[in-house]
C-alpha cells in the first residue's frame, strides 16, 4: 500500500502540480504507526494497568468502608434497642420495686398506727378507770359531808335531834335524782 | 485599492511538505516535525501515566489525578457507550487513540510547532487502519465468519432488497468506513488550521500596512478567537474518532444490537 502511495505521489510530482494533501506521505505513515503501536502496547502492558489497579483498590476501599459504616449503623441501631430495652426493663423493675416498699411502708404504718391506736386506748381506758375511781370516791366522800351537813342542817332547821341513819336513805335518793 | 492586494498567503506547501531533521529526505525513515509531534503523543502519555502510577494513597493527586481523569473520561464517555458490555480489553486502544490525536491536534496552538501532526493524512489514515481491523477481527472473534453475514444480510431486510443492501453496507462498512474516519478528522484540523494560518497572514500584512492598522480591532480578536475555537476543535475532534471508533468495535462485538 505505501509503494502505491509512493507511486501516486511520484505521479503527481512529475505532472508539476502542488503535491496533493490528501496523500499521505510514506514517512510520516510510517513513524505514526510506530509511535501509534508503541503507546499502544505500552498502554496495554505498562501504562494502564497500575492506573486501573489503583482506582479498583480505591473503588474496593471506599465499597468496604461503605460496607463498614452500613455495618456500624445497624450495629448502632441495635444497640441502641438492646439499650432501650434494658432500660424499660430496669425502669419497670425499678417501679415494681417501689411499688413493693410503698406497698410494705404502708403495711408497716397500718401496724404501727393499730398499735398506737390500741395503746391510746388501753391508756385511756385505764385513765377514764381512774378517774372514775377517784370520782366515785371522791362522791362517796362528798356524800357522807353532804349528809352530816343536811342532817346538821336539818336538826338546827328542826330543832330536834334527827336518826343519821334513817336520813341517809332520804339523802342518798335526793343525790342520786341528780 | 486592492486590500487583498497587500496580503501574501504562504504556497499550500508548507504546509504539505515538511523536511526531514533526521535521516534523508524521501526515505521511509525521514523524521521530520510531523514525525516529532506523533513522537510527543507516544512520550507525554508515557510520563504522564508513569508518574500518574508512582502516586500512592486513597485521594489521588498530581499526575495521578490527570491519568485517572483520562481514563474515567475514555471509559465513561466513549467506551461504555460506544461498546457497553465487554469494553475493559479495548479500554487501552481508546485511550491511546484518544491521547495520541490529542496531542497530534492541540500541537495546533502551541508556539514553535503550530501545525497539527493530524492536519496531515498519514495519522488519521494509520488510526483509522488500526481501528478497521481491531472491528473486523473483533467481529469475527466473537461471531466468527457469521459476523459478515450478519453485516452484509441485515436480518429483518425483504429478500430482494439485498440486492441493494448487501453492496451498499459491504462499501460502507469494509471499504469506505477507514476512509470517512480518517478524513474527518485530517479534513478538520486541515481546515482549522489554514483558518488560523488565514486570519495569522492577515493580521501581519494588516500590521505592516499601517494606513490599515485599525482594522486590527477585527482580525486580532478573529485570530485569538479561532485559536481558542481550535484548542476545542482537538479536544471534539478526538473525542469524535475515538467514539467512532468505540461504536464500530461496539457493533462488532454485538451485531445484533
Amino acid at each position: 500500500m505505501i509503494n502505491l502511495l509512493a507511486i501516486v505521489v511520484a505521479a503527481e510530482e512529475e505532472a508539476g502540480d502542488p503535491p496533493n494533501p490528501v496523500i499521505p506521505v510514506e514517512n510520516e505513515i510510517v513513524w505514526a504507526a510506530i509511535f501509534f503501536f508503541a503507546l499502544w502496547a505500552m498502554m496495554k502492558f505498562v501504562l494502564l494497568p497500575p492506573i486501573l489497579r489503583a482506582m479498583e483498590e480505591r473503588s474496593s476501599t471506599i465499597q468496604s468502608g461503605k460496607d463498614a459504616a452500613d455495618a456500624a449503623t445497624a450495629a448502632l441501631g441495635s444497640a441502641r434497642r438492646d439499650h432501650e430495652a434494658t432500660l424499660a426493663e430496669a425502669r419497670a423493675e425499678a417501679n415494681a420495686i417501689l411499688a413493693g416498699a410503698r406497698a410494705a411502708a404502708d403495711e408497716r404504718r397500718a401496724a404501727l398506727q393499730a398499735e398506737a391506736d390500741t395503746e391510746i386506748a388501753e391508756m385511756r381506758r385505764s385513765a377514764q378507770a381512774e378517774i372514775d375511781e377517784a370520782r366515785a370516791e371522791a362522791l362517796s366522800g362528798m356524800r357522807g359531808d353532804v349528809s352530816s351537813l343536811a342532817v346538821g342542817a336539818a336538826q338546827i332547821v328542826l330543832g330536834r335531834d334527827l336518826d343519821a341513819g334513817n336520813q341517809q336513805s332520804v339523802i342518798d335518793q335526793a343525790l342520786s335524782a341528780d | 485599492m486592492n486590500l487583498l492586494g497587500a496580503v501574501k498567503f504562504p504556497p499550500i506547501e508548507n504546509v504539505i511538505e515538511w523536511p526531514a531533521w533526521l535521516f534523508e529526505d524521501s526515505t521511509y525513515f525521514a523524521f521530520n516535525k510531523i514525525a516529532f509531534i506523533h513522537f510527543l503523543g507516544l512520550v507525554i502519555p508515557m510520563a504522564v501515566f508513569l508518574l500518574g502510577a508512582r502516586g500512592s494513597g486513597l485521594v489521588p493527586r498530581g499526575f495521578r489525578t490527570v491519568s485517572e481523569g483520562i481514563v474515567t473520561f475514555v471509559d465513561e464517555q466513549i467506551a461504555k457507550p460506544g461498546i457497553g458490555h465487554g469494553r475493559e480489553p479495548y479500554l487501552p486502544l481508546l485511550v491511546s487513540f484518544f491521547l495520541f490525536i490529542f496531542i497530534g491536534n492541540i500541537t495546533e496552538v502551541i508556539p514553535f510547532f503550530q501545525m497539527p501532526a493530524n492536519a496531515r493524512m498519514a495519522g488519521p489514515l494509520v488510526l483509522a487502519l488500526v481501528a478497521w481491523g481491531m472491528f473486523i477481527s473483533v467481529g469475527v472473534r466473537h461471531n466468527g465468519p457469521g459476523y459478515f453475514k450478519e453485516v452484509l444480510f441485515p436480518p429483518g431486510v425483504p429478500k430482494a432488497l439485498y440486492l441493494l443492501v448487501t453492496p451498499i453496507e459491504f462499501l460502507s462498512t469494509f471499504l469506505v468506513r477507514p476512509f470517512s474516519h480518517a478524513v474527518r478528522l485530517f479534513a478538520n484540523m486541515l481546515a482549522g488550521h489554514i483558518l488560523l494560518i488565514t486570519f495569522g497572514v492577515l493580521c501581519i500584512s494588516v500590521w505592516s500596512a499601517s494606513a490599515l492598522v485599525l482594522i486590527q480591532i477585527g482580525t486580532f480578536p478573529g485570530l485569538v478567537a479561532f485559536t481558542a475555537f481550535e484548542v476545542g476543535v482537538s479536544l471534539i475532534q478526538a473525542f469524535v474518532f475515538t467514539i467512532l471508533a468505540a461504536v464500530y468495535i461496539g457493533g462488532a462485538l454485538h451485531p445484533a444490537h
